[in-house]
Parts: C-alpha cells; sequence; structure tokens
C-alpha cells in the first residue's frame, strides 16, 4: 500500500490506522484516549487529521485512530486547519476541567491559556478509556457511560455498587486525568463478603489458591509494588488476553451469543 | 446406555428450562420479549422498548435477567437506557401530566401553568410524586394549539388553562 504522509511517499503492509502509520513514519500525532491494547474509540479527537483520498478532490478532516490506510492516501498531520482544531479541542477540555493538573498541562503544551468558555470543574474528559479497559481487558464490564451531552458520565448501572467490579485498579491506572479513584473500602470488602478469602489478585487469576501471608490486610500488600516493578505497567495491561480469573469467566465477546436456545 | 444420554438430555433440557422461566416471577414474559427478538444481543434497543411497552418503564430487575439471558453486560444496557429520553428507569405515577410546551402553548403562558402544576403536586418536570399518584412531564405540540395552554391528564385534554384552574383540574385524579 503506497500513501503520502506530510508529502512523503512511503509504503505499508496489511490493515493499519493512520496513527498506527503515521507512528511508523516517525511522526507524531497527539492522541488521548488511544491504546495499543484497546479498541480505538475515537473520543477525544486530538488525533485529527486531514486526509485525501485517491481520485477525490478535497480535503477531510478524520480522526486517525479509527481511519483506515488505504491505496493512494494523502496525510497531512500538522497543518494549519489540523492545528487549529487540536487547539480548539483542548481549549474545550480545559473549560470543562479548568481545575485539572493534567488537563493544564495538556493546554500548555498546546498553547491554550484561558479558555473562552465557561470553566467547569469535571475530572473527567470522556475518554472511555476506563470503560473499555474494564471490559475488554479485565472483562468484569463493571462501569459504563451513561447519559448523553452535558450529563454524560462514567459510572456503574444505576450508580449503585457493582458486585462485578474486582478492585484491579486498571481503570484508575489508565485514566489519564486521574478523575477515577480507588475506594479502599471496595479492597477490603472483596476480601470480607465471599466465601473464601479474595483479593484482586486472585480474582484477575494471577494468585491461584492464594495463601496470603498476610492473612489478607491488603493495606500491607507487597504484591502492588512487585508486580508493578516486573511489569512496568498494570497487571491487567501486563497479562493482556491472558487474564483467567473470575472476571476474565464472564467476559463476553464483541458479538458473542451466549444463546439461550 | 441410549437410555443414559437420553436421561442426560433431559437432565439439562430441565436445567435449562428452569433457569428460562424460574427466574423471578417475570422471567416467563422476559423470554417472550427475548424470542420474539431472535435473543440477539444487537437487538437490544428493540427488546428495552418491548419492556418499556410491557412494563411502563424499565424494571432493574428484569434489566438484569435480560444481561444474564443475553450475555451482554449491563454497563451496556444501562448505557443505552439512559442514552434515550424515551426510556425510563422510574415507575411512572398513576396519572401522567403531559403539558404542551409547544409554540403556541409557550406564548400563552405554559410557563406560568408549569410552575402551578410544580406547585401542587410538589415535583418538577420529569419527576414523579412519592406516592405514585402523578408523574409530570412536557412535551413539544400535542397538536391541538387553539385551546393553548393545555395539558392532558392520562387520556382526558384539558386546555385554556389557567393557574388558578390547576388545583380543581388535578383533585379529581387520584
Ligand atoms: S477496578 Fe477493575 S474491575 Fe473495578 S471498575 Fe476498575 S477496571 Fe473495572
Ligand atoms: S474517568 Fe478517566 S479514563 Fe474514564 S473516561 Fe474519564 S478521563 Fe477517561
Ligand atoms: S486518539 Fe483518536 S480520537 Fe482519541
Amino acid at each position: 500500500m503506497r500513501y503520502t504522509i506530510n508529502g512523503k511517499k512511503r509504503t505499508a503492509r496489511g490493515k493499519m490506522t493512520v496513527l498506527e502509520a503515521a507512528r511508523s513514519a516517525g511522526i507524531d500525532i497527539p492522541s488521548l484516549c488511544d491504546n495499543d491494547y484497546l479498541e480505538p474509540y475515537g473520543a477525544c479527537r486530538l488525533c485529527v487529521v486531514e486526509v485525501r483520498e485517491k481520485g477525490r478532490k478535497g480535503w477531510r478532516v478524520v480522526a486517525s485512530c479509527l481511519y483506515p490506510l488505504k491505496e493512494g492516501l494523502e496525510i497531512r498531520t500538522d497543518s494549519k486547519l489540523i492545528l487549529q482544531h487540536r487547539k480548539l479541542l483542548v481549549e474545550l477540555m480545559l473549560a470543562r476541567c479548568s481545575g485539572n493538573r493534567y488537563v493544564r498541562r495538556l493546554a500548555k503544551r498546546f498553547g491554550v491559556k484561558r479558555p473562552r468558555f465557561g470553566g467547569g470543574d469535571e475530572d473527567c474528559i470522556m475518554c472511555g478509556l476506563c470503560v473499555r479497559v474494564c471490559s475488554e481487558i479485565v472483562g468484569a464490564a463493571a462501569i459504563g457511560f451513561s447519559s448523553r451531552g452535558i450529563s454524560r458520565k462514567v459510572e456503574t448501572p444505576f450508580g449503585i455498587d457493582s458486585s462485578k467490579c474486582i478492585a484491579c485498579g486498571a481503570c484508575t491506572y489508565v485514566c489519564p486525568t486521574g478523575a477515577i479513584n480507588m475506594e479502599y473500602e471496595r479492597v477490603i470488602e472483596l476480601r470480607k463478603n465471599e466465601k473464601e478469602h479474595m483479593c484482586r489478585y486472585t480474582l484477575m487469576g494471577f494468585l491461584d489458591e492464594a495463601v496470603c501471608m498476610l492473612n489478607y490486610e491488603c493495606a500491607r500488600c507487597e504484591v502492588d509494588q512487585r508486580m508493578r516493578d516486573r511489569f512496568d505497567t498494570h497487571p491487567a495491561f501486563a497479562m493482556h488476553g491472558r487474564l483467567r480469573g473470575a472476571a476474565a469467566a464472564g467476559r463476553v465477546k464483541r458479538t458473542g451469543k451466549k444463546g439461550v436456545k | 446406555m441410549v437410555r443414559d444420554t437420553e436421561h442426560e438430555l433431559m437432565g439439562i433440557i430441565e436445567d435449562m428450562l428452569s433457569v428460562k422461566e424460574g427466574r423471578g416471577p417475570n422471567g416467563r414474559v422476559i423470554n417472550e420479549i427475548l424470542d420474539r427478538n431472535g435473543n440477539d444481543p444487537t437487538r437490544i434497543v428493540a427488546i428495552l422498548q418491548c419492556l418499556q411497552d410491557r412494563f411502563g418503564y424499565l424494571p432493574r430487575e428484569e434489566l438484569y435477567l435480560i444481561s444474564d439471558l443475553l450475555g451482554l453486560p449491563m454497563n451496556r444496557i444501562y448505557h443505552l437506557a439512559t442514552f434515550f429520553k424515551a426510556f425510563k428507569l422510574t415507575p411512572p405515577g398513576r396519572n401522567t401530566i403531559k403539558l404542551c410546551m409547544g409554540t403556541a402553548c409557550h406564548v400563552r403562558g405554559a410557563g406560568v401553568i408549569k410552575d402551578a402544576i410544580e406547585r401542587y403536586i410538589g415535583v418538577s418536570v420529569g419527576g414523579t410524586t412519592a406516592d405514585f399518584r402523578f408523574s409530570f412531564e412536557t412535551v413539544r405540540c400535542l397538536g391541538c394549539c387553539g385551546l393553548a395552554p393545555v395539558m392532558t391528564v392520562g387520556d382526558t385534554v384539558h386546555g385554556k388553562l389557567e393557574p388558578s384552574m390547576i388545583r380543581k383540574v388535578l383533585e379529581k385524579y387520584r
């Protein structure tokens, strides 16, 4: 497949998105809701680029993390229009999360000073990373979006404590803005509630038959730290596709029919 | 040998039936709805519509049952159920007040009528009173602008409203 990116001709093999192609060409496109382990979602729109398909005249603005690379595609990743778009997007994020440290840093990087719009004090930017990691990797599907428009938010179904959450912390780990936090009670509850002792690592399937030397006092647990040292990422990501715990057992395929017939 | 397999098969079928029907008082209804939609998770919106037609809202237990039977995680279902304004997650009251907020009614003072209703029943638009006597919603046009400002309570139309009439009109509905 031949394509042109920022005027340079290149070839690629196999299916990939424009974002991946750009990265392989060493061109940096800012992206926020894209994660190598998760299905592309197209929520943040920071990765916008201009493309022109073969035989077409006009340029179009598309989200590169979702747009498949095609034969003869021309791509512009840093035209004036694109830079403008990105700046506006970051401005909107800043308007929504005016107090969030991460968003402020992002704004600084994009040269946004003060948003022209009203200042909200949210933390969540609706990137959907937490929702996706919980469904796609952990398999617990404990949290999801609800409502739409300005009242859209991330929550558990009906906003009540979800028995599905295994307190693995993957959502906390993956959230770029630190909007989602683990209630420590949740970790403790797991250990109290079950007939047998459970901890998140048993539930994820790392520790079979865990005999906890700390008598399930998770506050003193060192496995956390050791996992972090060993994998340098959240264990759920490190074990991607190989989680075999209670949560992963309930994993549903995207179009899967666990039919009743 | 043959007998054994037969027995086993019957056992499995019985198990399946008990899962299908023994779950809650409305298990049968739910299965009917799911069967009508081919047990297809991608038809979830249609399934929710059927459910709402049947119960007037989306009952929580039944949603969980559907989630189990379809193998569709609850977080997706909840997303859809809250995404579309047409779905209700709380049971409606015995009498549903629909106040028209269309252009004609608006001009003729539907705003004050709304306040009057809210004052009388004590809940705001979109709410249901604690005793389930009334639910209150606003709609865009009832199609009888000549009667503006107009509302319906259940199937009855009340037109040419004035704030002072509200008490008298609503008193009748229990
Ligand atoms: S802690 Fe794990 S299981 Fe719980 S909501 Fe977050 S990702 Fe899902
Ligand atoms: S809580 Fe964090 S990860 Fe989840 S959608 Fe919001 S910003 Fe993204
Ligand atoms: S990375 Fe493409 S939309 Fe977020």
